[in-house]
């Protein structure tokens, strides 16, 4: 009933995160959702496997840094996704 | 939980990370417990050490202020460190030059009236002054309790400053001396500790509603 890729509570957030910033760096979006390096790896490769998001390495001077970008599609994915839920919400 | 109060809980979740760049400013808010603990010697002490000399005096506020910046700098480079957003590190900037310059001011004009020993005033000074900066963080921060704040302590200082001069108690070492000495531990200390407190405690408490 609901994309299994998005009803996924670090998944929705870490969408809702990048709904409103449409890029926010690796370390703001672990500090916000409260989770660790690994975890937050293996949701962010899930959603750039399916194209929803895409990560950026850079430099800054010497220091690597990492940007989360959200996709077009993921932005499409995720509005359909909410208003799956509205609708649910509407008809329970 | 049924399935209804899944996906109502999942909104309200979704509804809670919905927030924009702003809010990722990650200002040490415990760094104003430092600030109301500096304000409270300085208040106290300023006028003592002015009556000892106007050199010891702007001597003592220039080491007070200075060691609260540096405390200040290192409890948000450390927090700091742990977001990586430009921005924030040029707010951060903003803010620390803006009390720089403020403090600034504020040690040059008290020595003047220091020497007239108009020690009121001076008071009254700092507390208006220093809401000043409160007043412009409040848009950096996107607190509007600061702001509030900083209306209220500016609004109070000119009210006891009226007082002040119609009573002609500008140089009062008494009883108004230690009433307005009071407004300063309140306007500058208390209450922004008191801010500080419960913004933290709000923090603590969205990070567990939210947590994962």
């Amino acid at each position: 009933m609901f994309n299994p890729l998005l009803h996924q509570p670090v998944r929705s957030k870490l969408l809702s995160l990048l709904i409103t910033n449409d890029e926010l760096p690796f370390k703001a979006l672990k500090e916000s959702l409260q989770v660790t390096d690994g975890n937050l790896s293996s949701h962010l490769s899930k959603l750039e496997k399916e194209e929803y998001v895409l990560i950026e390495k850079i430099f800054e001077g010497k220091r690597p840094k990492t940007i989360v970008h959200i996709t077009p599609k993921g932005k499409k994915e995720f509005a359909i996704y909410i208003e799956a839920l509205k609708k649910f919400i509407e008809e329970n | 939980m049924s399935e209804k109060d899944k996906v109502l809980q999942q909104i309200s979740e979704i509804q809670h990370h919905l927030v924009d760049r702003e809010t990722f400013f990650p200002y040490n808010f415990n760094a104003c417990h430092v600030w109301s603990f500096i304000a409270i010697v300085l208040t106290f002490v300023m006028v003592p050490s002015y009556e000892y000399s106007i050199m010891f005096g702007t001597g003592v506020n220039l080491f007070m202020m200075m060691i609260g910046f540096i405390i200040e700098g290192i409890m948000t480079k450390k927090v700091n460190e742990s977001y990586d957003i430009e921005e924030c590190t040029r707010r951060q900037q903003y803010i620390v030059k803006t009390f720089m310059i403020i403090s600034l001011l504020l040690i040059t004009f008290s020595a003047m009236l220091a020497f007239y020993k108009f020690y009121v005033p001076i008071l009254l000074l700092w507390l208006s002054l220093i809401s000043l900066g409160y007043l412009s963080i409040s848009f950096v921060v996107n607190l509007k309790v600061y702001e509030y704040l900083a209306y209220a302590n500016i609004l109070v200082a000119l009210i006891v400053m009226g007082i002040t001069m119609n009573f002609n108690f500008v140089q009062d070492r008494g009883v108004f001396l230690l009433f307005v000495q009071a407004i300063l531990v309140l306007g500058l200390a208390v209450v922004p500790s008191w801010l500080a407190f419960k913004h933290n405690k709000f923090i603590d408490y969205s990070t567990e509603a939210c947590g994962v």
